[in-house]
């Protein structure tokens, strides 16, 4: 049952973060005249700060009862139901979701052929900022539990 | 409205199996063949970024008819122009109601597959949580070929999967033709 649960929470977290990130495209299409892989940019960003936040933060509230948590034992939490459930939901779901590598993949192979400074800072500030993120997110939602 | 809805509903349905694909690749790669996760997870961005290589160049390639694909940008998408008349000012006998019957396809197969599905499945977010922990736990050097090994395959196997799909389009172009001809 838990199992079941877990899967729709997974299955619920993603149908939300890809239609996000859908809605980041449309908006930066919309309202921007920034070239297309712009939005994605943004969004792997805020992505890495919510995961390093939720991802600090729930494991910060386990932490009583679950003990020593880390990305790779993810699969084998049997204790603490309702944290497996929520990292399932909101980091491996929502987050993973809605951050996207194999579109920022696409959007450099483009990128290679016409543009290729932007290719550069696309690939290079991606990662380092994203990274970043990620980190302050982690270092941010240790201290709220 | 009808027809956002629609999209949004798509990529839903997509996002939500991509999202569990990727929960069932790592489990399968990490928990039952025990490779370290930041191979698994980047197994799973790679062969994702393959996926959306072929499967952009196959939808573009046999959908787009109003000659703004991004297809144009890239080198091998000049075989398709030259050797078969794909651009719709190639081809101004297209009927009004195939070109858009060809766009809402488009959109619809490119919302489930490519924004939902393949969207979904690779991630960037774990991807860079995963380097911090790498970090944090002082090993560089996984982390650097986590980085530089995703980064650099991603871009590769997203060109091998391109040029796979327009290959794949302008195979049955060809055999379109053939039979047409006959």
């Amino acid at each position: 049952m838990t199992f079941i649960a877990g899967m729709l929470m997974v299955m619920l977290g993603g149908a939300t973060g890809a239609m996000l990130r859908f809605l980041t495209q449309e908006a930066g299409k919309r309202w921007t005249s920034l070239p297309g892989w712009t939005s994605i940019f943004a969004v792997n960003i805020v992505g890495s700060f919510c995961i390093g936040l939720s991802f600090g933060w729930i494991t910060a509230i386990g932490a009583a009862d679950a003990g020593d948590l880390h990305l790779s034992n993810l699969q084998h939490f049997q204790d603490a139901e309702t944290i497996s459930l929520a990292l399932g939901g909101f980091v491996t779901g929502l987050c993973g979701g809605f951050t996207t590598f194999s579109t920022f993949s696409l959007d450099n192979i483009f990128l290679l052929y016409t543009r290729r400074w932007q290719l550069v800072f696309n690939i290079v500030m991606s990662v380092i900022l994203a990274t970043l993120a990620a980190w302050g997110g982690l270092e941010l939602g240790g201290t709220f539990a | 409205m009808m027809r956002f809805i629609s999209i949004l509903a798509c990529i839903s349905i997509g996002g939500g199996f991509g999202a569990l694909a990727r929960e069932g690749t790592m489990s399968l790669m990490h928990g039952l063949v025990g490779l370290p996760v930041f191979v698994s997870l980047g197994i799973v961005n790679v062969l994702g970024s393959f996926l959306i290589g072929i499967v952009f160049g196959l939808l573009e390639g046999h959908l787009r008819r109003d000659g703004k694909s991004r297809l144009k940008q890239v080198p091998h998408a000049q075989h398709l122009n030259h050797n078969v008349k794909w651009w719709p000012d190639g081809d101004p006998t297209l009927p009004a109601v195939d070109i858009l019957r060809a766009e809402n396809s488009l959109q619809m197969a490119s919302a489930l597959f490519i924004t939902g599905f393949l969207g979904a499945y690779t991630t960037f977010s774990a991807f860079c949580l995963l380097t911090v922990q790498l970090l944090q736990a002082n090993q560089w050097i996984d982390a650097v070929i986590s980085v530089v090994g995703s980064i650099s395959l991603g871009l590769i196997v997203v060109w091998l999967g391109l040029h796979l799909g327009v290959r794949m389009v302008l195979r049955s172009h060809s055999k379109s033709k053939a039979i047409r001809s006959d």
